[in-house]
C-alpha cells in the first residue's frame, strides 16, 4: 500500500530529483516538475496529497503552484520551500494556504519525518 | 602629517616665541592642571548624554582626568612634532569611535580657555603686557589643539560612514551569494542522504560523515553571511550562557592539542539574542583556532561581569595575537591578515554588538594573544532598546 502521492517542484534539477528519489524509496508514489507551468499541469491532471514547492521560481513562481493546488483540491497538503527566510512573499502565501514554509537548506531526514507526519494526518 | 600641523600652525599664528612663552607658563598653570581637571570633568558629567560616552564609571573618569592633565602638560611644553599630532589625533579618533558629536570638543576646549585665562588673569594682573602676550600664546595653542581634533574626527567619521557603505554593499553581495550557495548544499546533503542508505561500509560511512560535517560549515557560513547582510534587530530572550557557550563550540572543529575552557561567572545572568551571540562567539572561536596555525594552545570563553553597565563575553586566545597595524580596524569588513580569509568574522561580531546597544573590543594581551571582549548592557538597565 502506498503511504501517499506526492509532487516536488523545484528549478534546481537535483535537489528536485534527490528530494523525489528520498521519498520513492520511502514507498511515496512522486512526480518531479522542474517549474511552476508544469507543475499546474500535473496538478490540474491528478490528485496529489502533497505538494511541496520552491518559491523562487520564474517565470512563474511557487505561489502559483499553491493557487492551482488549492483550486483543485482543499485536501492537498501545500508545502513552500524558500532560502529566503525573511522573504515578503511568505504572509501572501500563508493566507493562500500554505501549510508549512520550510526554510533551505533542507535537513533531509528531517524533511523525509515531516512528509511521513504530513501525509499521515491527511 | 608635519605639513598639515605647520599649515595650522601658520594659521592660528603659533609662532617660536609662543611655544617659549608657553613653556614659561607650566610653572604658572601646573599647579593648577588637577582643578583644572576636576573641573572639566564635572561640567562633562552634568550634561544628560555624557553617560552615553563615558562608561567606566568612576574609574574611567579618574583615568581621563589623569590623562587630560597630561594632555595639558604636553600642549604647553611642546614641541609641536609629529608625536604632539598623533596624540591629539587619537582624542579626536576616540571622540569618532564613541559617537560623541563634535560640537562637544568645541565646548570643552571653550571651558579650558576659561579656565587657563582666569590663572592668569590672575596671576599676571600686574604685568598686561605679559599677560596679553600669554593669553594669545594660550588661545593659539588651543585652536591648534582644536584643529587637530576636528580635523581628524572628520577623517575618522568620513571613514565610518565609507565603512557603512562598504558593509551595506558587502551585505547585500553576501545575501545573493548565500542564497545561491544554499541550493548546492542542499544537493549535496541531500545525495549524501541517499548514499548512506546504499553504502554499508565502514569506510564509505566515514566519508559521508565527513561530507556531512563540510556541508554543515559551509551552512555555518553562509548564515553568518546572511546575518550580517540581514541586520535583524535581535529578538531578546533570558539565555543560559553555559549552553549558548557549549552550543557554540560545539559548531567549531577544535583540532588536536588545543584546549578550550568554558568559564562563567556564578549566577551570571544574561540577556540578548541567543543565536546572534552564538554566531559571535563561533566566530571569535574558529578565528582563535586559525590564529594558533595547528599549534597546540588555549583557548578561554569566558562569561563575566564588565561593570555596572555591561556584561562581558570573552574569547582568548595564546595564539600570536592581533597584526598591531590592523588591530584599530580588525572590525572593518574585509580587513584581514589571514591568506584566506574574507574578513567577515570580527564584522560580524561587531554587528551583533551593536545591535545589543553594546560594544566590541580587540586587543593584543600583555604577555602575547588576543583577547576580544563582546559587552552587553545588563538589560533591565536599559529600559527600551531601538531595533539596529
Amino acid at each position: 500500500m502506498v503511504p501517499g502521492s506526492v509532487l516536488i517542484v523545484d528549478d534546481n534539477r537535483d535537489l528536485a530529483d534527490n528530494l523525489g528519489e528520498v521519498l520513492e524509496d520511502e514507498g511515496y508514489d512522486c512526480a518531479i516538475a522542474y517549474d511552476a507551468i508544469s507543475a499546474i499541469d500535473r496538478i490540474r491532471a491528478r490528485h496529489f496529497d502533497l505538494v511541496v514547492t520552491d518559491l523562487r521560481m520564474s517565470p512563474l513562481d511557487g505561489l502559483t503552484v499553491v493557487h492551482a493546488a488549492r483550486l483543485r483540491s482543499q485536501e492537498t497538503i501545500v508545502v513552500l520551500m524558500t532560502a529566503f527566510a525573511g522573504d515578503v512573499q511568505l504572509e501572501a502565501a500563508m493566507a493562500a494556504g500554505v501549510a508549512e514554509v520550510v526554510a533551505k537548506p533542507i535537513d533531509t531526514l528531517r524533511f523525509v519525518e515531516f512528509v511521513r507526519d504530513r501525509v499521515a494526518q491527511a | 602629517m608635519q605639513s598639515f600641523l605647520d599649515d595650522v600652525r601658520r594659521y592660528v599664528g603659533l609662532d617660536a616665541e609662543d611655544g617659549e612663552r608657553l613653556q614659561g607658563l607650566v610653572p604658572l598653570l601646573e599647579p593648577h592642571f588637577n582643578a583644572f581637571a576636576e573641573h572639566f570633568y564635572a561640567r562633562i558629567l552634568e550634561h544628560p548624554s555624557a553617560h552615553t560616552a563615558i562608561t567606566g564609571g568612576a574609574e574611567q573618569v579618574a583615568r581621563l582626568k589623569h590623562s587630560l592633565v597630561a594632555w595639558m602638560d604636553s600642549g604647553l611644553r611642546g614641541p609641536f612634532d609629529d608625536a604632539f599630532y598623533e596624540r591629539r589625533a587619537r582624542i579626536g579618533r576616540r571622540h569618532v569611535a564613541i559617537g560623541l558629536p563634535q560640537q562637544y570638543m568645541v565646548t570643552a576646549i571653550g571651558v579650558m580657555r576659561q579656565d587657563y585665562h582666569a590663572v592668569l588673569t590672575d596671576t599676571l594682573v600686574d604685568d598686561v603686557p605679559r599677560l596679553h602676550a600669554s593669553m594669545r600664546a594660550v588661545d593659539r595653542l588651543l585652536d591648534l589643539e582644536l584643529a587637530i581634533m576636528l580635523q581628524t574626527y572628520r577623517i575618522d567619521s568620513d571613514d565610518q560612514l565609507r565603512r557603512g557603505e562598504r558593509l551595506a554593499t558587502i551585505g547585500r553581495v553576501a545575501a545573493t551569494i548565500g542564497h545561491d550557495l544554499r541550493n548546492p548544499l542542499g544537493v549535496i546533503e541531500s545525495s549524501a542522504y541517499i548514499l548512506r542508505r546504499m553504502l554499508q561500509d565502514e569506510r564509505g560511512q566515514r566519508h559521508l560523515d565527513k561530507i556531512n560535517s563540510q556541508v554543515r560549515n559551509c551552512n555555518r557560513i553562509v548564515t553568518a553571511l546572511l546575518e550580517l547582510a540581514r541586520s535583524r534587530p535581535p529578538q531578546f530572550a533570558s539565555i543560559d550562557v553555559r549552553v549558548m557557550l557549549d552550543a557554540s563550540l560545539a559548531m567549531v572543529t577544535i583540532p588536536e592539542g588545543v584546549v578550550v575552557r568554558i568559564e562563567v561567572d556564578d549566577g551570571m545572568q544574561l540577556e540578548g539574542d541567543s543565536n546572534l551571540l552564538e554566531q559571535a562567539m563561533i566566530n571569535l572561536v574558529v578565528n582563535s583556532v586559525i590564529a594558533l596555525r595547528g599549534r597546540p594552545g588555549t583557548i578561554v570563553t569566558r562569561a563575566t561581569r564588565h561593570d555596572d553597565r555591561f556584561a562581558a563575553l570573552i574569547v582568548v586566545d595564546d595564539g600570536p595575537g592581533f597584526d598591531p597595524e590592523l588591530l584599530p580596524r580588525v572590525f572593518e569588513p574585509l580587513v584581514t591578515s589571514r591568506a584566506s580569509g574574507v574578513g567577515l568574522g570580527l564584522a560580524l561580531v561587531k554587528s551583533v554588538a551593536d545591535r545589543h546597544l553594546g560594544q566590541a573590543i580587540a586587543e593584543n594581551a600583555p604577555g602575547g594573544g588576543a583577547i576580544v571582549r563582546l559587552l552587553l548592557p545588563w538589560r533591565g538597565a536599559t529600559a527600551t532598546v531601538a531595533s539596529a
